[in-house]
């Protein structure tokens, strides 16, 4: 732990191992005394033995400097510990050393198993307030180790993914794989049972919602039900249910959209000034294809971190590496940042968040501004992996709103695609705005001199401002129609323009910022990975930035972290809950696996399988375990009603994008043909859009409010805060009708789906998103105009498809909720459509279909 | 069968109730309940401000902060220079509460306020003091302290949800006003209050209400069907009691979020078309309204308050745009005499240093800031705990996180360590095991 955690956690941090403060012996090098005078008398023959005795143990240069404190040399205390100076001479009242061994608070009490006793406090206090006398010289060798690697990496998720051997079980008769041996035998030490297998119907919808987010026809689940009765479950049916749900292109829609929360995907900078990006969709249709295509994952994480640096042998494979780099450039930016060095470390920051985050489950970007609190990482491995990123051009089309940043403008340039917009034009457009945004400013103000004047009836001013007005006017109009040109033209280039990285002409290591603070320089640092992860340091190609080498590192099979958390992230969405609840979050303040043994054995197989996404998810599927069916079990429900040892299934909620396309769906009005670009490209070369959205121009930088002068006030204040919901939104609103993976991003914004059922905010990695049950969903379904067009088209698709109402409700029944209704649903069903008070049929068939859409069990997946 | 009976899904959702007798004690019920022993304050609203207001530049009066400006403080590897406050402080009403000139309307009602200038708080990052602050937690995802009121005490108005968040700090996690293990029911619900605008989807565009109330009951039926089918599900209830609230909020909703009601003076003295302060005088105002009309817990709030840099012109504008409409509250609860069992409580998750961070900002202090309460139970004009002479850290009168939400639930007349929830054979408080009620702030 850092020393300056003093401002961020209790005094003397949260470590309960305080305990151990002040115990062991210490090998005393002696000192020679110096004077002879009663201060250093007092020193020697009182205070030094108290401090060997009591203190040294913990607070010493050989031994722990617990705190960051050693007390066997004058300068330790003179320079303190994390919570400062740990006396102040002649007072005792405002020395900390005394505050603890009073033990008058309890985060401070030291030693803090056994209180010294009176007179020896007493001792100390004399000491101190005789201007604590201390003859022992010397500079202070701590060594400064807050943080003890070996310690660290004790931490199982720290430890080597081992291969454990596959428990041996009593009932041998359940278990259908390993998974299940490893689950039983869990389940086994507590005495609980399994429940019984899901039924075919319930199967063949939760398999079909888990890999493609979508519910399975009628005559998908009647084909699936008859075959499983016809073999008694024994065939290959199911089988062959995994094999095609896998081969569809949907599954990458629904995989693909799993890593895009992880990788906080999102079409524009976020926070102030909220900027889009108009060709992040590139780096959308890399992921889901990369999914549908199977891509082995560590070749996945390679080419998001350091495609360009990879070898390719054509433009297309050039191009898809590069576009996978946009995974480091469509992160939040502050285009407001203070300081271009601010805007670059702020980028950094993020940038090693989201990759430690979402691959590692790692919060390295806390050890920013001090060790990390809880985890072994140290701000000087937080500082080599910066070194990594400051090497690294972001190339995300957007800059800090200062004229003189100019060059952080760049898009990345697609190989095979001419490039319509050179560099120079695109200086010249971010020019044309700013000329625009000025006279638009000097537009405005001299209106209102002009108010003035007329208020005052002051003719002549009147006159003079006038004529200035309709002079800045026609400049303001002459430099519009410029940017209007060049904006068009821009938007024009895009096609071949994608986000990415790149690294800088000179790459190199990097200060430790002090405190994070980046005019502060400290000690360069070479880049490198964290030193609790590695055994040996990663050597830097020279010349290169590093990001290759990282990659080959979180990717090697040695890594501890990478293979379980994707094993646990796929796990997650397919059983309802990681077998590591904190699924973005394997450090100390995590949760513990609830079976560890099986989730190294995921990993262990994962790896040795060559990192094989769909091969992962065969295996787990197959599984018996993955097959329970969700029923209750009083007996278990008592000893774990979380269900954490899988005694069941979990009923899992479904996200706003599956509940949004089975909604669509099951009308059949849903495009399954996947959308080209993205709307917000679309929108990139209509100015006026952005006139009336709010947002801005992507390359330019420029708000359009601050083009139309008038509108500068009162929007201006509100588009920094959550307003920008309220800009975007009629981006955000549009009557799409295509997947919902496919729809607008934007950061502060939601579409309406994903801000009622629980969205991934792309602010940050989102491994698992949250849950909440509230009435504005309720009013969502019963009144939206969404979810009542959702009703009619599925109305009109049983009504026209069945003669009888009894066979209509049965439709309307599978499809919905992909089974027949019980007799008493059909009989309370029958009756609705007799009373319910209308003559508009097409009405009655609507809301009785609404009623479906609205219940309970459409929204969960059992 | 009260809460079957006032369903107001007709007779058909009647009858398919009532032979279910579990439906009426369902876990998730809203209904009033009894505190453990009389309560001073029957609500709370509590308002946030996100990213940790500071506090010696507002509550927290510190002259040897001013003496000391500019001397140098070392916390460790850094230097830093300590920075007075560039506000001046003065005494306020009989009480004489030292307020800072930044907040010239709430100072006038500085004996109102019960201002602890001891808070501390175990983690000074937003992403764990935040959670702490919401639910006593930041490392697992527990109740939030809404969700705890409505457990305890129920909601005292059946048609609108017992625990409202507005403008709610959705990027910081919805389990800051979420329910974890407890019944899904006792979730916030999120409102947005910024803008004017009233709740989406509040009335059927396609269907009268006696049409939708027939199509709700049989709604209401599928569903018991399949809570039967399931035998225990949470979040299923949780569904049955959102449709069944949300029907209600139809009707109450809409007259409850239109301020043309108010008349002017109210809306200016909240600060409503304010520059600065509309936004979070819509907020206030609509806490006072949704308060008067039952709603048990309400969170208002403001983010924007993590001033590392220009702290004078940043904290500047963030008070601009709450000080008034604060006061407002105060003084409209006061002549409506609902100051007395409405509780308020003022802060964010932690506080700020006194030395200087970046150009003229302030970095998180957890170690020691300032809260305030007022209403419902709490001395008035009174102050409790201090810091160190600069601000730096709590030495007297420690109030932790957990001591607060201990005196929250003292003052609802909830006994903190009764008030748990059995829950995987361990049960559970909002305090954890610790928290003590600060006795000394009690009326």
């Amino acid at each position: 732990m850092g020393k300056e955690d003093w401002f961020c956690l209790p005094k003397w941090s949260l470590s309960s191992s305080l305990g151990a403060m002040m115990a062991a012996a210490f090998a005393l090098i002696a000192s020679p005394v110096h004077a002879a005078d009663a201060g250093t008398e007092f020193f020697e023959s009182k205070v030094r033995p108290l401090l060997i005795k009591r203190c040294y143990e913990c607070h010493s240069a050989d031994t722990k400097q617990k705190g960051g404190l050693v007390l066997d040399q004058r300068a330790g205390w003179e320079a303190g510990g994390d919570s400062g100076p740990a006396l102040v001479p002649g007072d005792v009242e405002k020395s900390l050393l005394i505050e603890a061994v009073r033990h008058l608070d309890k985060d401070l009490a030291m030693p803090p198993k056994e209180k010294l006793s009176d007179s020896e406090i007493a001792t100390l206090e004399q000491w101190v307030t005789m201007g604590a006398p201390d003859p022992r010289n010397g500079a202070v060798t701590t060594t400064k180790k807050g943080i003890d690697l070996d310690e660290g990496r004790k931490h199982w998720a720290f430890q080597p993914i081992s291969k454990p051997s596959v428990p041996t079980v009593n009932d041998a008769k359940w278990p259908v794989t390993d998974i299940d041996r490893f689950v039983l035998a869990r389940l086994g030490k507590e005495k609980l049972h399994p429940v019984g297998d899901a039924d075919a119907r319930t199967l063949i919808r939760r398999a079909s919602l888990d890999l493609l987010g979508l519910p399975p026809l009628p005559d998908e689940v009647e084909a699936f039900v008859e075959e499983m009765n016809r073999s008694n479950g024994a065939g290959k049916s199911y089988e062959q249910l995994i094999e095609r749900l896998l081969s569809s292109s949907h599954f990458g829609e629904r995989w693909g959209r799993h890593w895009l929360d992880v990788a906080r995907y999102a079409e524009s900078t976020g926070v102030n000034w909220n900027i889009p990006y108009p060709v992040a969709w590139r780096y959308r249709d890399y992921v889901i294809a990369a999914f549908n295509a199977d891509k082995p994952y560590d070749r996945f994480l390679q080419e998001q971190i350091a495609g360009d640096l990879m070898p390719a042998t054509s433009d297309s494979q050039r191009n898809e590496q590069l576009i996978a780099t946009g995974f480091l450039a469509i992160g939040l930016k502050d285009l407001q940042a203070l300081t271009p060095k601010i805007y670059q470390m702020d980028i950094v920051d993020e940038q090693i968040a989201a990759m430690s985050r979402a691959t590692m489950a790692l919060s390295i970007d806390c050890a920013r501004c001090h060790d990390h609190k809880f985890d072994p990482i140290r701000t000087e491995d937080y500082y080599a992996l910066a070194g990594i990123f400051t090497s690294t051009e972001p190339m995300s089309g957007v800059m800090r709103l200062k004229k003189k940043d100019l060059p952080g403008t760049r898009l990345a340039a697609l190989a095979g695609v001419p490039d319509v917009m050179p560099e120079k034009l695109r200086d010249d457009l971010i020019v044309a705005t700013y000329d625009a945004v000025k006279l638009a400013l000097k537009q405005r103000d001299i209106t209102q001199l002009l108010d003035k004047a007329k208020e005052k009836q002051d003719s002549a001013e009147v006159a003079k401002r006038e004529t200035e007005v309709a002079a800045i006017k026609a400049e303001r109009e002459a430099a519009l129609s410029t940017f209007k040109k060049l904006n068009a033209q821009d938007a024009a280039s895009l096609s071949g323009k994608a986000m990415a990285v790149r690294d800088v002409r000179r790459p190199e290591d990097c200060p430790v910022y002090v405190r994070g603070e980046s005019d502060r320089p400290g000690a360069v640092v070479p880049r490198g990975v964290p030193a609790v992860l590695t055994t040996e340091p990663i050597t830097i190609k020279p010349g290169q930035s590093g990001r290759l080498e990282l990659a080959r590192w979180l990717t090697s099979p040695q890594h501890p972290l990478t293979a379980r958390v994707m094993v646990n992230r796929v796990w997650l969405h397919l059983l309802g809950a990681g077998i590591v609840e904190s699924v973005d979050d394997f450090g100390k303040t995590g949760q513990p696996p609830s079976h560890p043994e099986l989730l190294d054995h995921l990993a262990q197989r994962f790896v040795e399988g060559g990192w094989s996404v769909k091969t992962l998810i065969r295996e787990i599927m197959l599984s018996r375990v993955y097959r329970l069916a969700s029923s209750h079990d009083a007996a278990a429900h008592d000893i774990d009603p979380a269900n954490r040892l899988l005694w069941r299934a979990n009923r899992v909620r479904l996200d706003a994008e599956a509940l949004r396309d089975t909604l669509l769906h099951v009308g059949g009005a849903l495009e399954l043909k996947p959308p080209v670009g993205s709307p917000v490209q679309a929108t990139a070369n209509e100015v006026e859009f952005y006139n009336v959205e709010g947002l801005f121009n992507p390359i330019v930088l420029a708000k359009k409010h601050l083009i139309e002068a008038d509108k500068i006030t009162p929007d201006f204040k509100c588009m920094s805060d959550d307003c920008g919901h309220v800009h975007a939104r009629g981006l955000l609103t549009r009557d799409y009708r295509f997947r919902s993976v496919y729809l607008p991003s934007i950061r502060g914004g939601s579409t309406p789906m994903r801000e009622v059922f629980d969205g991934a905010a792309p602010e940050e990695v989102v491994g698992h998103r949250a849950v909440t049950t509230v009435p504005t969903q309720s009013l969502y379904l019963m009144n939206s105009p969404f979810a009542i067009d959702c009703a009619k088209q599925l109305a009109r698709r049983v009504y026209g498809a069945a003669a009888s109402d009894a066979e209509r409700i049965r439709l309307a029944f599978e499809y919905a909720l992909s089974r027949p209704p019980t007799a008493p649903e059909s009989e309370k069903t029958s009756a609705f459509l007799k009373d319910y008070p209308s003559q508009d049929h097409e009405l009655t068939w609507t809301v009785f279909c609404q009623t479906l859409l609205g219940s309970a069990e459409f929204r969960y997946r059992y | 069968m009260l809460r079957t009976a006032s369903l107001g899904f007709g007779y058909t959702a009647f009858s398919a109730l009532a032979h279910q007798a579990f439906a009426a004690e369902r876990a998730g019920s809203l209904l009033p309940k009894a505190p453990h022993f009389p309560a001073k304050a029957k609500r709370v609203i509590f308002m946030f401000m996100s990213g940790g207001p500071s506090h010696v530049d507002m509550f927290d009066y510190k002259p040897e902060l001013t003496r000391r400006n500019g001397q140098a403080v070392d916390y460790g590897r850094a230097q830093s220079k300590l920075l007075q406050s560039p506000w001046a402080f003065k005494q306020h009403g009989q009480s004489g509460q030292w307020v800072s000139d930044l907040l010239p309307h709430l100072a006038k009602h500085a004996d109102d306020l019960c201002i602890l200038n001891g808070m501390t708080t175990p983690i000074a990052s937003h992403t764990g003091g935040v959670p702490m602050m919401h639910t006593g937690n930041f490392q697992t995802v527990r109740p939030s302290m809404g969700a705890w009121t409505l457990y305890g005490l129920g909601s005292e108005n059946q048609d609108l949800p017992g625990f409202l968040a507005m403008n709610p700090l959705s990027n910081l996690g919805q389990h800051n006003h979420g329910s974890a293990f407890l019944p899904a029911s006792m979730q916030a619900t999120m409102l947005r209050a910024t803008n004017g605008e009233s709740m989406p989807n509040l009335a059927p565009p396609h269907q009268s209400p006696a049409q939708q109330q027939r199509q709700l009951a049989l709604l209401a039926d599928f569903n018991q069907r399949r809570l039967e089918q399931d035998v225990v599900n949470n979040e299923l209830e949780g569904v049955i009691s959102s449709y069944e609230l949300a029907f209600r909020m139809q009707s109450s909703i809409p007259g409850l979020m239109d301020l043309t009601k108010e008349n002017a003076a109210t809306l200016k003295a909240y600060g409503i078309g304010g520059k600065d302060t509309d936004a979070f005088g819509r907020q206030c105002l609509l806490a006072r309204r949704f308060a008067e009309a039952g709603v048990r817990f309400i969170e208002i709030g403001t983010d924007g308050w993590d001033h590392h840099s220009s702290l004078k012109k940043r904290l500047g504008d963030s008070v601009a745009g709450i000080d008034q409409p604060i006061a407002a509250l105060i003084a409209d609860l006061k002549q409506r005499d609902m100051l007395k069992d409405t509780l308020l409580i003022w802060g964010g998750e932690f506080g700020r240093t006194p030395h200087s961070q970046l150009s003229g900002g302030r970095d998180h202090n957890n170690n020691g800031f300032t809260m305030w309460l007022a209403g419902g139970g709490v001395k008035p004009g009174h102050r409790y705990g201090a810091t160190d002479d600069i601000g730096a850290k709590a030495v007297e009168g420690k109030t932790t996180v957990h001591d607060l939400h201990a005196t929250m639930l003292h003052l609802l007349g909830l006994d903190h360590e009764q008030l748990s929830y059995r829950y995987s054979g361990r049960d559970f408080r909002l305090t954890d095991s610790k928290g003590r009620v600060v006795k000394e702030i009690l009326s």
